[in-house]
């Protein structure tokens, strides 16, 4: 019998007749040392004749799930060189260690956390957005398939629906938006009229506001009432639809939700938002010119005369611009609510994200039309 | 109208929905799509109605595809799980609303649709509650009026998507019954899904297991009831004792006990053996027959009493065991007391 004695606890012994390893000592935290361990059984397996190979236990050793895991090294190791190890001979408790450590090892490890990167929360971010918006154009496309046939077809347009909507986004926004363009009227002539008072050129107050309000102003107020207001209702409206699946009822009755509910919709914000931004001129230009007269002394009537003769071109050049601020709301909101898949909690994350965005588009919208106009020099 | 689906396949992210489903509904039929939830079945439905694209696969109706059809053409009616009423309008406008939207041509006039809306709402039971609105309804109300809108378009297809899912227990009951009735009367091919097996198994012609988006078994449901076909579709139709063993000569091996069954396996294949609680009788500890079990709990009220029991070993298996009250009280039982279960019918599947 030869015998290779690790320095501390645990050691390796083999005997030729019957061919077989035994481990000997503690197998133990305090008494394994691995490398030293290993060296010895692949002397003892080179040294072994050829055939299986008994693995034994000497009486008094010790194991502990350390220890267990260098065994499975050693048997790890008479594998790689070709030896079968025989465990029949090991003591039950031995087995049962050899065993847990097995399951442990089998268990898969929890899925490591994706290490925090800025750079990889920007990248999905960004190909959020790109999705978002091919799904806003493919929303878009639906829509106007659905809305062409119309245009041949005008009786089959659901009006009712249209004056319904038309009810809700427009008569009903009429105090709002009046009260709102008046205060920004009021805002807009006092810092002009400051700035204006100093060169004596009081008369040009009424340029400005007009100007100011009717290009920009007005529309913009406007719209961005009606973003808040009917876009997020349109949002709210068709995703609480989704999710009690009268959407999904429609569809089945072979009713296109496009041509039931986001047509008459859009109609109807295409019909108000000019509506309500004439009405937006008007009151921040009666606001304009209360400060105007009181303030700063301007004459009700030599004010009026200037705003009527410039005032022409630039109310049409903001109304011009409305249609396709209430269009961007409509489908905005429509395609937000559509997009809710299941709880109600979407219905609220879809009503916010509308608002963000249609505001967010109409003023992009707008200071495209800026640059065009320029550019067309109007 | 017959329909079939040939390959459908249709996945959701890295989830598989469906997995290559092929399916024939005859027609007439009332057929219930069974499983549990996420496997599959009101994906399946929904691509049936076209509410749903599949990733590949055919849908035909009366031997047409129907996979690019418009969901205009295919002329269902779909009653969903939440009812989905228009909550805007009254039943009656709910129920005429598939009508009045139909184009000019196609479209009957106001007198005939009333005759026809009310007539179905007769059909419903619910002639009375035309004026009401949905939230005036209850649960089951409201489910009877979304069959009479689905029903109201002279679908060839009636497809149900949990229909009775939300209704509580009674009312569901009820509604089943009514809904085999109606079936009778219409003859509508019908579809319907749920993951109620008693539902199922009272209400359908035939029923058809799906699990993880495939099909386990088509039959009637005396058929799938009597022989599953895999041990998830015996597991699936009602409660069940579970034996893990190996097949020997004379039986199943299960751990020290050999419950006697002919087993048609061979011997030393690993298997898994069912049997229902009323095909387990308990008998005295002392006995060398059967698995060990202990008494749990004794549940004794109605004609027969039933018993909870845990099994030996790590983690302890539970059984449950229907015995007459007379056999139950000539045990003597109490809870905590080691007895033996014996199986007077097993079934054995072979371990996947």
């Amino acid at each position: 019998m030869d015998e290779i004695t690790d320095s501390a606890g645990a050691h390796v012994r083999w005997t030729n007749e019957p061919p077989s390893l035994v481990l000997d000592g503690s197998w133990t935290a305090a008494g394994v040392k691995a490398d030293a361990l290993l060296k010895a059984v692949a002397q003892a397996l080179d040294a072994l004749p050829a055939g299986p190979v008994r693995l034994e236990v000497a009486p008094g050793a010790e194991l502990d799930t350390v220890g267990a895991l260098v065994v499975e090294h050693v048997a790890a190791l008479a594998e790689s060189k070709g030896r079968v190890l025989d465990h029949s001979s090991l003591p039950e408790v031995w087995r049962a260690t050899l065993a847990l450590i097995d399951r442990v090892a089998q268990r898969t490890p929890p899925p490591a956390p994706a290490p925090f990167s800025g750079f990889a929360s920007i990248g999905k971010s960004a190909i959020d957005v790109v999705r978002h918006f091919f799904a806003l154009l493919a929303f878009i496309g639906e829509v106007t398939v659905h809305f062409l046939p119309l245009l041949v077809r005008p009786w089959r347009i659901r009006w009712r629906e249209v004056i319904v909507e038309l009810e809700a986004a427009g008569v009903r926004a009429v105090p709002i938006v009046a009260l709102l363009s008046f205060l920004i009227g009021v805002v807009l002539a006092y810092q002009a009229g400051v700035t204006l008072d100093r060169f004596g050129a009081n008369v040009f107050i009424a340029d400005m506001i007009g100007v100011v309000v009717l290009r920009e102003m007005g529309p913009l107020i406007a719209a961005i009432i009606v973003a808040g207001r009917t876009g997020s209702s349109y949002a709210a409206q068709l995703g609480s639809m989704r999710v009690t699946q009268e959407i999904d009822a429609l569809r089945s009755l072979a009713l296109p939700p496009a041509e039931m509910l986001v047509i008459p919709r859009f109609l109807a914000l295409a019909i108000a938002l000019p509506l309500l931004t004439t009405l937006a001129n008007a009151a921040g230009l009666f606001g304009g010119m209360v400060v105007a007269t009181g303030g700063f002394g301007l004459d009700w009537t030599v004010g009026l005369q200037r705003l009527g003769r410039l005032g022409h071109a630039h109310y049409w050049v903001g109304l011009v611009k409305t249609p396709v601020f209430a269009m961007a709301i409509a489908l905005i909101g429509c395609q937000a609510g559509m997009s809710v898949r299941g709880s109600a909690l979407e219905v609220g994350r879809a009503t916010t994200s509308s608002v963000v965005q249609s505001i967010f588009w109409v003023i992009v919208l707008d200071a495209i039309f800026s640059i065009v106009f320029r550019w067309l020099g109007l | 109208m017959s329909i079939e689906v040939r390959h459908i396949c249709k996945r959701f992210g890295a989830f598989t929905a469906l997995d290559d489903v092929s399916l024939a509904f005859p027609d007439g039929e009332l057929v219930a799509l069974l499983g549990p939830s996420g496997c599959g079945k009101t994906t399946l439905l929904r691509v049936i109605a076209g509410l749903e694209q599949s990733d590949s696969g055919q849908v035909l109706f009366d031997g047409e595809d129907a996979s690019d059809t418009h969901v205009r053409e295919r002329r269902v009616g779909f009653v969903f799980q939440h009812y989905a009423l228009f909550r805007h309008m009254s039943v009656f406008d709910n129920v005429a609303f598939g009508l009045r939207m139909k184009p000019r041509r196609e479209r009957p006039s106001e007198a005939e649709i009333r005759r026809r809306v009310m007539a179905l709402l007769e059909l419903v039971q619910l002639d009375w509650l035309a004026d009401r609105f949905p939230s005036q309804l209850s649960g089951g109300q409201r489910q009877r009026i979304a069959l009479a809108r689905a029903l109201a378009v002279e679908p060839k297809v009636l497809l149900l998507d949990e229909p009775f899912g939300a209704l509580d227990a009674k009312v569901r009951k009820e509604l089943r019954r009514w809904l085999r009735r109606l079936h009778d009367e219409l003859h509508v091919t019908s579809i319907f899904v749920t993951h109620d097996q008693e539902e199922a198994l009272e209400v359908a012609d035939r029923v058809v297991l799906m699990h993880r988006g495939r099909v386990e078994q088509v039959g009637s449901p005396e058929e799938v009831y009597h022989h599953p076909a895999t041990p998830f579709v015996y597991d699936f139709l009602g409660s069940v004792n579970r034996f893990e063993g190996r097949v020997e000569e004379s039986g199943v091996r299960v751990g020290e006990a050999l419950l006697l069954h002919e087993a048609p396996l061979p011997a030393g294949e690993a298997v898994i053996a069912f049997a229902r609680p009323f095909e387990l009788d308990i008998v005295p500890a002392e006995s060398d027959r059967g698995v060990p079990a202990r008494v749990a709990r004794i549940l004794a009220f109605g004609a027969s009493a039933r018993v909870e029991l845990d099994g030996e070993g790590e983690p302890a298996r539970r059984f449950e065991v229907e015995l007459p009250r007379e056999r139950c009280t000539a045990l003597g039982l109490t809870p905590g007391q080691p007895v033996r279960l014996v199986p007077a019918r097993l079934r054995v599947f072979a371990v996947e």
